[in-house]
Formats: structure tokens, sequence, C-alpha cells
């Protein structure tokens, strides 16, 4: 069928379009400094707030924290020195996210866990699945189901 | 199959409940994370009242009150006669009370101290720098430096006379030990 | 007589009803005793009665500022505008619970006079176990765990009240959201309740489940409406021009929507395959029993900031009644394990129901995902001591990928058949909305998007879109050859036909309208912080922005402090006044945003700082924000599309289908 197999590249060049789209899109670009002092704010908790981060947050204590952050931005500093800086004064406290490598990690690792093993699970029931027709022909039940079935689907 | 549903189950409700309860006996206002045990970081900063240079290093050897504050902070205004009562109590000995004013205009700050009748010095954290790096919240936060240098302690809200007394005490006693 | 006594009154008298009503709904189940059923929906009338009159004691105590009530003293003042007293029912804790009860109230009423005539020994089960949990309600209410009508001594009575908490009494979107929130979370419990009372009487049929359709929609449509509002009310009110800050309270309200969407979608399977029936039920049970979780951690003061400072007796009570809800609820239903074995089986992982097996699994992962970063600081410091933070950059780097792909699914599940795909279907369904995907990708790029989750939000988003329009193309084109419908009845009769399909489509397209505004609204914000003096201004994102001055405004109730803006560009001219709001009874400087909306651009500008003294100098902060308002849009969609899908179904017409046919469209 030469029509099918027109579609199935047609299908193939549009899935390449949208990978092409996304690898230019995460192309690395260099981060301007403002960019940088957001970043950083970002994962900062800003203390006086219900949770904000010290990036969204508008209040004075945020207000000085971001200054602070662009003075040791333009002084060179690496991000961990910075975060670390942070840390000295207000504890583990004030990131927003527990670093990967530490005990706390397990919080990254625990959804993609969960992701992992329901996905086995339901892959496997989906697969164990037992042919869809039985030899005998469908029962009263089936057969009532399948007039409800296309009742309902105008199609 | 239905072993283990009921296995995991039963582990979960338990397991829920008793980090719930556990976590209901804590006080969420308890912050324990911060500077308190660790040496006091050195600061440089103008003094209110006359823009002379007051530092940390200064009053080595000495104990020192940190008392973070504001003009618009209404705890602030509350303590502030138990601040100046302690301080005149021990005003030329072994102790210094310091008062730190940040996110605050100079003008305002001036006029709060001299409404309210101030006689201890205060110097001004203009960028906040210095409150960042003792962690403190908001004001008014009270910090205790003993003579080694080391944050003893920390009160987090309005201070009282009593607990202002206690903290100095206790920083005397194991400086003379 | 006064308010409190009328109240109080009433809700004394409310709780021995109820706990009546228990009685008489289980005998009356037991006994099949129609009096004692009678009896019970009396008493259930009677119920609501009388905490409607205690609602509307408190409503009263509040509009006449009877300053002889705590919660009236704490909750309101003399120059608290009407509206804001009225409101003020649900201001703080005890009204909140008190409306509660009032809509629980309703539910029990609702079930005691429809669902007792439609399925007559299942309901009667379910309304003994709502009265069950209206009693524990009205327990609360009537003790010091959430007593709204607790007076001040006589001699102590203050002159005037606190007045709201200012947050509270600044804008007119807090008369909707909490109240919608509430609704949803009360309506789970009609489902719970009669899952509950199927698995008690051992009722295998999943006639309770089709009984609760209704409820079950409602709730999730009013939760995420009441969700979406609250985000619009933190947009509008907040100040810090964002929606959603992962806050323990919207995490709260965010969780059983998520197991409630998961629901929706897989009882469908059981509707349709007779499969999945354990699941569905603990589902019903996880939705009811996060609802009441999240009131217990927003409310009893285990997960708040260090500057907030409610505390209360509640929370034991709430815990116990958590875990009892559990307990009965997991424990009935592995007590029903053998009883609810499936006897069929999913079909091919490219079939319907495997998709929507998928995608209860990822937003099983994303309720659990919540649940962990709301409670992890708490594990953490009861196990180590340790005092740490998850917020936003966590909940972003999990939940963002977990919606991407749930986005995926919601382009694919609808497209495939039951049972499985074959190879000629895929190809039918997805060659359009897989070429709208790469044209949803290329607009990204050529916007300007930056990051892989933005421009494969848009790629997904015209992908989804794409498949809904296909659906009602075809479903027009089917009926004007069949029916010769012209196009505007062709399409109206979808809805009429088969409002549950094409309403889900009308929710799908809302759901997308909704991620389009929070990819562009979060990767495509500028802003920009100035200092101004009067007359100066400032350009961002080509937009003019001037200064033109600093005022005071006094009311009674509050004094503001606005700076006055004059925005030009980009076709706009607007006048905006952000301002800084000082209410006399709290230490709490607000911020009051000023906001010119736009189908394409909010432009949100904040007044940081402003020079106390002479009016010399503000601080302005502008951030002009893509696509915001398409957020609040979106989720008015879902609430739209959720009535359609509640639109009664027409009178079925049996259709014979002989054999070979059926055999056929089974497979298909």
């Amino acid at each position: 069928m030469t029509g099918s197999s027109k579609t199935r590249w047609i299908i193939v060049a549009a899935i390449l379009a949208v990978g092409l789209a996304i690898a230019w899109s995460a192309r690395p670009q260099p981060l301007t400094a403002a960019e940088h002092v957001d970043r950083i704010a970002a994962e900062l908790r800003c203390p006086v707030c219900q949770g904000l981060s010290v990036q969204d947050s508008p209040s004075e204590t945020a207000r000085s924290m971001r200054a602070l952050v662009a003075q040791r931005v333009a002084e060179g500093r690496t991000d961990d020195e910075i975060r670390a800086e942070f840390q000295r004064s207000y504890g583990d406290w004030i990131l927003l996210s527990p670093p990967l490598l530490s005990p706390s990690g397990l919080v990254w690792l625990a959804p993609l866990a969960a992701v992992a093993a329901g996905a086995w699970l339901a892959w496997r029931r989906a697969r164990g699945g037992a042919p869809v027709i039985a030899g005998n022909g469908p029962t009263a039940a089936e057969l009532q189901r399948l007039r409800e079935l296309v009742a309902s689907e105008p199609e | 199959m239905n072993r283990i549903a009921r296995y995991s189950a039963v582990a979960l409700i338990v397991g829920l409940a008793l980090v719930l309860t556990l976590a209901f006996r804590r006080d969420p206002h308890d912050i324990k994370t911060g500077t308190v045990g660790k040496p006091a970081p050195a600061f440089t900063l103008l003094s209110l009242a006359d823009g002379t240079s007051i530092s940390l290093d200064q009053y080595k050897g000495k104990i020192v009150i940190l008392n973070f504050w504001s003009s618009w902070c209404i705890p602030c205004k509350e303590e502030n006669p138990a601040l100046t009562n302690v301080w005149e109590r021990y005003r030329g000995t072994d102790v210094v009370l310091l008062g730190v004013v940040f996110q605050d205009s100079a003008d305002a700050a001036r006029a709060y101290t001299s409404q309210l009748g101030n006689t201890w010095a205060s110097a001004i954290d203009d960028s906040g720098q210095v409150a960042l790096s003792y962690g403190v919240f908001g004001p008014p936060e009270t910090y205790f430096i003993g003579a080694d240098g080391v944050i003893a302690g920390r009160h987090i809200g309005p201070i009282d006379e009593a607990t202002l007394m206690t903290g100095i005490e206790t920083l005397r006693k194991s400086a003379k030990q | 007589m006064s308010w409190a006594d009328v109240g109080a009154g009433a809700l004394r008298a409310a709780f021995a009803v109820s706990l009546w009503g228990v009685g008489a709904a289980a005998y009356a189940a037991w006994k099949r005793d129609a009096r004692a059923l009678r009896s019970a929906r009396a008493v259930a009338i009677a119920a609501f009665a009388l905490v409607l009159l205690a609602d509307l004691a408190m409503v009263g105590a509040l509009l006449t500022h009877d300053f002889s009530l705590v919660y009236v003293a704490e909750n309101n003042a003399r120059e608290t505008p009407l509206f804001y007293s009225a409101i003020a029912l649900w201001a703080a804790l005890a009204g909140s619970i008190l409306l509660w009860t009032l809509i629980l109230a309703g539910a029990v009423v609702y079930v005691a006079l429809r669902g007792t005539r439609s399925l007559p020994r299942l309901a009667t089960v379910a309304l003994a176990v709502l009265f069950a949990m209206l009693s524990f309600f009205l327990l609360l209410v009537t003790t010091a765990a959430a007593d709204p009508f607790t007076r001040i001594a006589a001699d102590q009575v203050p002159a005037d009240g606190n007045g709201p908490n200012p947050l509270l009494q600044n804008h007119p979107l807090m008369a909707l959201h909490p109240p919608l929130l509430y609704l949803g979370y009360v309506l789970t419990s009609i489902p719970f309740a009669y899952a509950i009372a199927a698995l008690v009487l051992g009722e295998t049929s999943d006639r309770w489940l089709t009984e609760t359709r209704k409820a079950a929609l409602a709730s999730w449509a009013l939760l995420g409406v009441g969700i979406v509002a609250g985000a619009w009310w933190s947009y509008a009110v907040l100040g810090w021009g964002g929606y959603w800050a992962w806050d323990p309270v919207e995490n709260a309200a965010i969780m059983p929507w998520l197991t409630a969407t998961a629901y929706l979608h897989s009882v469908m399977v059981e509707e349709k395959r007779r499969l999945l029936r354990t699941w569905n039920i603990a589902l019903v049970i996880a939705t009811f029993a996060l609802t009441i979780l999240g009131t217990f951690l927003t409310r009893s003061g285990v997960v708040n900031s260090v500057h907030s400072f409610t505390q209360s007796a509640i929370g034991p009570l709430l815990l116990g009644y958590f875990v009892a809800i559990l307990v009965l609820g997991v424990g009935l239903l592995l007590y029903r394990l053998n009883d609810l074995t499936d006897r069929g089986s999913i079909g091919a992982p490219l079939s319907r129901e495997a998709i929507f097996l998928f995608q209860n699994v990822l937003f099983i992962a994303a309720m659990l995902t919540v649940l962990l970063g709301t409670l992890y600081p708490l594990i953490a410091e009861a196990v180590s001591g340790a005092q740490l933070s998850i917020g936003a950059p966590y909940f972003d780097r999990v939940e963002v990928p977990i919606g991407l792909a749930l986005l995926f699914l919601m382009g694919l599940g609808p497209q495939l058949p039951w049972h499985g795909a074959s190879r000629a279907t895929l190809e039918r369904q997805f060659t359009a909305p897989v070429i709208a995907a790469a044209g949803g990708a290329i607009v990204a790029v050529l916007a300007g998007m930056t990051g892989v989750a933005p421009v494969l939000t848009y790629a997904l988003a015209a992908f989804v879109t794409a498949t809904v329009v296909q659906e009602f193309t075809r479903g027009v084109r089917a009926r004007r050859t069949l029916h010769l419908e012209p196009l505007m009845a062709a399409f109206l009769a979808l809805f009429r036909r088969n409002g549950r399909r094409y309403g889900g489509y009308v929710v799908h397209l809302g759901i997308v309208m909704v991620v389009v505004a929070i990819a562009t609204s979060q990767s495509r914000t500028t802003e920009l912080e100035r200092t101004l003096g009067p007359g100066d201004a400032m350009d961002v994102a080509g937009y003019h922005v001037v200064m033109t001055g600093l005022r005071d405004i006094a009311e009674p109730q509050r004094a503001t402090t606005v700076a006055d803006l004059v925005i030009t560009g980009n076709g706009a001219s607007e006048h905006l006044h952000p301002g800084l709001v000082q209410y006399p009874n709290s230490a709490q400087v607000i911020g009051s945003p000023g906001i010119a909306a736009g189908s394409r651009d909010d432009i949100y500008t904040i007044l940081a700082a402003y020079d106390g003294t002479g009016n010399a100098w503000a601080t302005i902060r502008v951030r002009v924000i893509p696509l915001v308002s398409w957020l609040w849009a979106g989720g008015a969609v879902v609430g739209f599309g959720a009535l359609l899908a509640a639109l009664p179904p027409p009178k079925r017409r049996t259709i014979l289908v002989p054999a070979p046919v059926a055999d056929a469209v089974g497979a298909e």
C-alpha cells in the first residue's frame, strides 16, 4: 500500500521535526549574570515567607538576599560557594530542594521508583491479556455490553 | 499477591500515622538550624549615632549581646525598655549591648532611638548582609556571643529582662571556668 | 437571646439529631425497616436546617459586629465592609469548619432524599456513614476544637475587633475560592460513603459507581475550579507575580484532585470492561482520605512557616479521624479483596484501557510526590532532627516531566480503541496530530522559547488539540451524513447524545490552555525593578512605564499608598496603581499589585518600597507575564466541560446487534 507508506513517512518526518526542535531548544547557551542570579535565588528559601523562593518573594529580606547573591556572582564565586554561605547562616533549611547526593537524595529517587514500579505492573497486566473474545462466542452479558457500546458511540 | 497487598497496606497506614503523630509534637516555630555554636561572623558597620565605624573585633574578650531591630517593627518597641534597663545595669562591665538596625532608613532609626531614649549604641546594616550572615529571620532577634567569640544562644521575637539576664549570667559563669 | 445562644444551641441540637441519624440509618439498613428510614430522612432535613441556622447566626453575628464572640472579635472590625464581614464566615478555622459542616449536612440530605430512592439498601448504609461524618464535624464545632461560638467574658468584650486577616479582605475572589474548594472536598465523601456501603454489604456490582458518578464529577470539577480560583487569588493578592508556590495549603488541595482525576478515567474501564474494581474503590478511599489529610496538615499547624501563628486543638481529632477512615476503608477493602478479583483482562499496551492504566500510574506517582515532598521535612526532623525544606525546585523538577507524560497520554488515550489497536488505526488516528505536534514545536522555537519543557509542552499541546479537533470533525461529519443535520445542529447534538465523551474533550482543551499558560508564563516572563522619582520612566519588554506620582489614600479600615503608573506601548494604554496597604490592627504591610490583564500579556506592577517621608521616590517592580490569563480561562473551560459531561444522557434505544457485528465492534 503506497498510501500507507507515505503516511508513515510523514509521521516519521513530523516526529523528527519535534525532536530537532527540542534538541535546538536544549542547546547550551551562556547564562547572563542576571539569569545566573535568578537561578541561585530560585533555589533559596525566603526566610520570612510561606515557602516562597528568594527569587519570587517581594519581601525586604529576599531583596537583600538577592543583592548578596548578585554581589557574590559578580565577585566570581561558584554556585556551591554561594549556597554554602547561606547554609552556614541558615542551615540546610535555606535550600528549597535537598541535594541529590545526600541522605535526603532519596526524595528524588522515590518518584522515579514509583513511576517505574507502577509502569512495570501496568505493563505486565496489559501484556498478560487473554485473547479478547473467547472461543465460545460472546455470552449474554458481553452482548449486552457490546450493545451499550454501540449505542453510546456515535461513530 | 493479596498477602503482599495486605501487609503493605497495614505498613503504610501505621507508617503514616506514626510520622504524623511524631510531626504533631513538633513546634513549627522552633528553627534549630543556624549559627548557634559557631564563631560569630565578623562585621564592620557604621554607628547610627555618629557614623564612626564599629566592628565586632573591638569587643574581643567581652560578652556581646547583639540585638537586631527596625524602627517599623512593633515587637522591637515592646522589648526596647528591657534592653535599656539591662544595659544600664551592665554598663561599663565586660558586657556590651550592641544594636544592629536593618531593613530601615537611618533617619527613621535615629528618630526611633532618640524618641525611646536609647543609651546603648546601634550600628546600621544598610545592605542587610550582617543580618543574613547571622541567619536572622526578621526583627527583633537577639544573639548572645560569649567571651570566646562563639554564639552561645539566640532569641527570636521580643525578649524580656529575665531572659537577657539569664543569658548574660550563664555566659559570665562559663567564661570564669 | 444572642447570636451565640442561637448558634451554639442549634449546633448541639444538630449533634444529637445527627447521632440519631447514624442509628436510624444503620437500623433501617440492617432490618430493612421502612419506618427507621423515614426517620433518618426526617432527621437529615432537621440536621441541615439546624446547621444552616448556626451558619446564619454566625453571619448575623459578623454583620452586627457582635464582639462578645471570640471569632467575631478576631476576624471582624466595625470598619470591615459588609461584604467582607459576611464572607469572614470562612476567614478562619472555626468558621471554615462551620461552613464545611453545612455542606456536609447538604450532602446528607441529598443522599437521604435522592439516593435512598434509587438504591435503597446501599444508600441507607451510605447515609449512616455520612451521618457519622457529620457527627464528627458537629463534635468539632461544639467542643473547644473549633467552636465558632466561644464567648468572651462579659467584662472583657472589646469595643472593636481585629478585622479579618488583611490578605483575606483584599480581593473579592475570597468569596469564591474557599467555598468552591470546601464543596469539592465535601462531595468526595459521597462516593466514599457509597464505596464503604458496597464493601459492607459485599455488593460486587458497580451500581454504587454509576450512582455516584455525578457526585464524583462534581467534586472533581469544583476542586479543580477552586484550585484555579485560588491560584488567581494568590496572583491578584499576594503580589509576587506568581500563582502557584507548592505551599502546603496548595499541595493539600491538589492531592485529592490528582487521585480524583485518576478515578474519573479508570472508572470508565470498570464501566466498559468491569475491570479494576479494587483499584477504583482504593482511589475513592484515597481521594476522600487525602481531603482529610490535607485539612489536618494545613489546619493543625504542623507544616506552617515560621511566621504564622495559628495553633488549634483540632489537630489530634483530625488525625484520629484520618486514621479511622484509612483503617475502615482499607480494612474493608482487604476483607472483600477476593470478591473483587477481576475476571477479564486489560487489552494490549496500545489499547484505551491500558493507556488509562498508565495514566493512573502517573497520576498516583504525581500525588505521591506531592505527599512525599510535603511530609518529608516532617519525616526528616522526626528521624534525625535535621530541618530542611522542600519547595518549588523539587516539585517543578519532578512534576513537570510527569505532567508532560500525562499530556502525551491525554492525546493518545481517547484515540485508541478498547482492547487494542491495529497499525491502520494508529495511522488513521495519529497522522494529523503528529503533524500538529511538529507545528507546535516549530512555533515554540520561532517564538524564542528555550528549554526542553516549554517546547515539548507546545508540541504536546498541539498534539492533544489536534486529536480533539479530529474527534469533533469526525463526530460532526458522521452526524451530518447519517442524520443530514446542519453543521451547528450536528455539533450541539454531539454534546446532547454523548455529553460525557465530548464534554470530556472540552475539559481536555481547558487543560491544554492551562498547560500552555503555565509553560509560557513560567518561561517567558520579563521582570525589571527600578527606583523612580515622579516623572521618571522605565522600559520593560516593549512597554514604557512612567511613574506620575505617589499618593496616600485614607479609608476607614485601611491606609494605602499607591504609585500612579501610566503604561504605553505594544498597543496598550493603561493606568495602574500598585500600592502598599496598612491595616490598623496588623503589623503586616500588604502589597496590592496593579495588574493590566490582557489576552496576550499581563502587566503586573508592584510597589516594592517608597519614600515614607516625602513621597520623593518609589521602587517599582514590573513583570510582563505572557498568556497568564489563559490559565483562568482554561480553568473556566474545564468547569464548563465538566458541566457538559454531567448532561443527562438521552434515553437509550436498544439496538439489536447481530453477533458478527458485535465481534467486530469489540475487536476494534
